[in-house]
């Protein structure tokens, strides 16, 4: 039980002076706002302005208030934005730290001595975008303009992509697709010839049964999904979740089933076995939109629930009762494909297996299921064509990955090793808000990458680890100081929001569309830029839908029609699935002719040893990744990770509450810094959990520095996903260590 | 207050939003969240808990307060005037709940139900940010409030009723 004392003896290590001025306020816009819409002077004297945030992709709307001195004070949601429903999660409330921190980058920085060593100089912008233009060229000519990449999550990755794909490159890739929702999207796309994509088009909202296979909605704290399952919870919903963690949602759960980790496809074998063989499955759906049916139904004979009960733990009874569940519920239930996937290189199969069941359960586009999301169409500004690379990151792949339909960082960092094989070796990068140190797995592999590039360029508001290795730093404003490009939601119900700066710039930061278009300058290549401002091009383009950029500042969101059909199938309604076959392939035709397997196998993965123990990481409620664990504000709800160990464990290495251990993986990779264990029933005995983004290395992050565990040092162990390149990150084990000397060989 | 404990997923929205709102300093709260597991693996359950000043009928807080700093407001909110208290901390060491801490400033500063905002009609901020809309606050006695129609409806349950303090904060199991 977590009391208030330990609360605050555990913030208090924190405890930065950040007073806010004053008692308490009455404030001054909640005061307007009764009154009126809005208010507004110039440019920066709303007492509100409109934001999107940016401390997670899920970029929900909302507003930005100022004290009677022009301070920021809070963010609220907007009470009009499907995303968020005017409620903000903790992360956003608490996005006035990334603000407020300190510990910003404030000036463009280049260094002086060698790669990963913190020596640099503070640069004028001129001089740092001189030093890149210059470097780029030199690429340029020595190898090809193709030998440039960006990394990127978040909102520059636009500009800093029409920069990089004007100067001739298109090696632009986010780690979101190959180290995390990748699978999922090429699962999907194999069996209903449609991605799942951002925000989930789950409805959550109306449906009678939830399953969640180890993803811990409430712990990742996507704004709408919990928001809805919330919902769902007071309409009594089922919800069925498979972990081998106690997570909070197993917490909330009808049923939960404890299962031993990596035997997930046995247990969604077993459940197809029981939902065909019981004839539970959806006969009219099946048969007018499915194709393969007989061969599946064949397929699965084996796999009864006596027989997953061997290789999950999972009691036969209790996968009989879970598949009836859903077919009771059906076609108002959901077995999420989750986001965060990419867990044992056979994660593509494995959510195939989770696309095949929503088949069999009629689920897909039904009221309850997955509805027909609709994007937001906003015309762009035409720009001229980008030049044709004549190679990309895909020449150094060997042909491998071909479903892969975006880029993979891991990829890309692949490609920039310098190998006799390879026909194209990246040799400079740009990195946009992701700190590939923390992001991608194996850092080795990720500093041999950097250490061959001849130009790094690394554009962040913080200066995280990947910031040491740069040789051109330039300090981003924060999100609360900038306009960006449109947020565009696909959605039930497609919508638009504005984000303009409530504040003017601290420090010497810019925005990224500044950078960029600067950057295109000195490139030759403004032609790619052709508004000078961000602030005339949202205005051109929101002209173009009816709106402008004055009314999305008083409204900050905006609804669109819904163009297309409707959100369900209707009844016995023709659909074409753009498949090979126009049907929902639960026999996977695009699959086979890649030489897959058509239909998912379950296969045994490594165990861990004696003494060691899975690695399981996750999400924190109040974080986000790496980039929150120097928030002020957030960093007071949790300042550090912990390891979670079974009382049985803690009982064989006499492990205390509170004691801090090192860890060790199954490479003899040492963490770096100490770790809190955490003795508690919620984790099985074979594994031990920790929340991803901690044990930063950069001194410079005052409040993150060595606090915890970085789960990213210890995944030296990358199961790469042979159907479209995602690094599987679950095949980590790891023991406990009292001191971090590496063991006398 | 009536706080839905099937629905709290243990965020910690309510504890930001309320020291952005109210200008708490970091490193301080007035709200915050509590976990109670029981059972052991796989035979687990597990409650989450928003908690704060319970708001008494019976206040040791007020009761025990030297100066009156500590006293009942509108509706039964209880208060501290800030400028009244000494910052003798008699009161929290009288609180079972644990629910005042010292302001850097010297007084003794704790949840105010927001009642800056309460007064314009808006719900506290703990209640109005909270993603799984699990807390409902209105006036306990009108019986057509929000509050008192989930009272009426849910099992609920009081913190440390044994002390006599007539808690005001009602937890949904």
């Amino acid at each position: 039980m977590k009391s208030r004392r330990q609360f605050l003896k555990i913030s208090s290590l924190s405890a930065a002076g950040l007073v806010f001025g004053g008692g308490l306020l009455e404030t001054f816009a909640d005061n307007l706002l009764k009154n009126n819409q809005s208010y507004f002077k110039g440019p920066y004297d709303f007492v509100r302005t409109p934001t999107y945030c940016e401390v997670c992709f899920w970029k929900c709307a909302g507003w930005v208030h100022k004290d009677e001195n022009g301070r920021i004070k809070k963010i609220i949601g907007n009470d009009d934005d499907p995303s968020c429903n005017g409620r903000f999660c903790p992360r956003g409330t608490g996005g006035v730290g990334m603000y407020f921190d300190k510990d910003r980058l404030q000036t463009p920085l280049i260094r002086t001595d060698e790669r990963g060593k913190q020596t640099f100089r503070e640069a004028t912008w001129d001089e740092a975008f001189d030093y890149i233009a210059s470097k780029m060229n030199k690429i340029k000519e020595e190898h090809g303009p193709e030998c440039t990449a960006l990394f990127t999550h978040g909102s520059g990755g636009k500009y800093f992509g029409n920069l990089l794909k004007g100067f001739g490159s298109n090696n632009i890739a986010a780690p979101s697709y190959a180290q995390c929702r990748g699978p999922r999207e090429v699962a999907f796309l194999a069996t209903f010839g449609q991605g799942i994509n951002s925000p989930e088009n789950t409805d959550i909202r109306d449906t009678k049964c939830l399953v969640l296979i180890g993803s811990h909605l409430g712990e990742n704290m996507h704004n709408g999904q919990v928001q809805e399952m919330s919902d769902a919870i007071d309409k009594g919903t089922t919800i069925i979740t498979v972990d081998p963690r106690f997570s909070t949602v197993a917490g909330k759960s009808k049923h939960w089933l404890p299962i031993k980790p990596s035997t997930d496809i046995a247990l969604l074998l077993s459940w197809m076995n029981v939902i065909i063989n019981e004839e539970l499955f959806d006969k009219k759906y099946v048969e007018k939109y499915t194709f393969g049916f007989d061969l599946l139904k064949a397929y699965v004979q084996p796999f009864t629930p006596e027989w997953a009960y061997g290789i999950t733990t999972i009691k036969p009874q209790q996968i009989r009762d879970t598949a009836r569940e859903m077919a009771h519920a059906a076609p108002a239930v959901i077995v999420h494909p989750g986001r965060h996937v990419t867990w044992y290189g056979d994660d593509t199969q494995r959510i195939r297996a989770v696309a095949i069941l929503n088949a069999l359960l009629g689920s897909w586009g039904r009221r309850g299921g997955f509805y027909n999301p609709e994007k937001a169409s906003v015309p762009h500004f035409h720009l001229p064509d980008f030049p044709k690379p004549n190679k990309n990151w895909r020449d150094a792949m060997g042909g491998k990955y071909k479903l892969a339909d975006l880029a993979l960082a891991s990829g890309v960092c692949q490609a920039t090793i310098p190998s006799p094989e390879m026909s194209c070796s990246i040799k400079g990068w740009i990195v946009n808000g992701t700190n590939l140190i923390n992001t991608l797995p194996d850092q080795k592999k990720t500093i041999a990458a950097i250490q061959a590039l001849d130009l790094l360029v690394v554009v962040d508001t913080m200066p995280m680890e990947i910031t040491g290795y740069a040789d051109v730093v330039l300090p981003e404003c924060t999100y609360l100081e900038r306009y960006d490009s449109l947020r565009i939601s696909q959605g039930r119900v497609p919508s638009i929001a504005l984000r303009m700066p409530a504040v003017d710039p601290l420090y010497n930061t810019k925005p990224a569309f500044w950078m960029a278009r600067e950057l295109a300058k000195k490139l030759d290549l403004l032609q790619y830029f052709p508004f000078e401002t961000l602030e005339e091009e949202i205005d051109w383009e929101l002209k173009q839908v009816g709106s402008s950029l004055e009314e999305m500042q008083r409204i900050g969101v905006k609804l669109l029609d819904r163009e297309a059909d409707d959100l369900y199938f209707g009844e016995d309604e023709d659909v074409e699935f753009n498949t090979n076959t126009g049907k929902i392939e639960l026999y996977s035709t695009a699959l086979e002719e890649e030489g897959f397997d058509p239909f998912p196998v379950f296969t045994q993965h490594p165990e861990p040893s004696e003494g060691f123990y899975r690695l399981i990481y996750g999400r924190a409620p109040m974080h986000t990744f790496s980039r929150t664990a120097n928030n002020p504000n957030l960093t007071d709800l949790m300042d550090e990770n912990s390891v979670w160990v079974n009382p049985k464990v803690a009982k064989v290495w006499d492990l205390k509450n509170d004691q801090y251990v090192y860890l060790e993986n199954q490479d003899g990779v040492i963490s770096d810094f100490k770790i809190k264990v955490r003795i508690t029933e919620r984790i099985r005995w074979d594994s031990v959990y920790m929340v991803h983004g901690f044990g930063h290395a950069d001194k410079r992050m005052t409040r993150a520095f060595g606090k915890g565990v970085s789960d990213t040092q210890m995944i030296t162990n990358v199961m790469i996903d042979p159907i479209m390149g995602g690094t599987g990150m679950r095949g980590n084990f790891v023991t406990f260590r009292f001191d971090n000397k590496k063991a006398e060989v | 207050m009536a706080i839905d404990t099937k629905k709290c997923v243990g965020c910690s929205d309510c504890v930001v939003a309320c020291q952005t709102e109210n200008d708490v300093p970091i490193g301080h709260c007035r709200d915050w969240v509590v976990e109670v597991m029981d059972g052991t693996y796989p035979q687990l359950e597990m409650e989450l808990r928003s908690e704060r000043c319970n708001h008494c009928k019976n206040s040791p807080c007020v009761r025990c307060c030297p100066t009156g700093a500590s006293h009942y407001s509108d509706g039964g909110i209880v208060l501290v005037t800030k400028n009244e208290c000494i910052g003798c901390s008699a009161c929290i060491t009288s609180c079972p709940y644990d629910a005042r801490y010292v302001h850097p400033d010297g007084y003794v500063d704790k949840c105010t139900f927001c009642l800056h905002r309460v007064k314009k009609g808006m719900q506290p901020a703990c209640v109005a940010v909270c993603p799984t809309k699990c807390m409902y606050f209105g006036d306990l006695d009108d019986p057509g409030s929000e509050v008192s129609e989930v009272l009426k409806k849910r099992k609920y349950k009081t913190l440390i009723p044994e002390a006599g303090t007539k808690p005001q904060l009602y937890f949904l199991i």
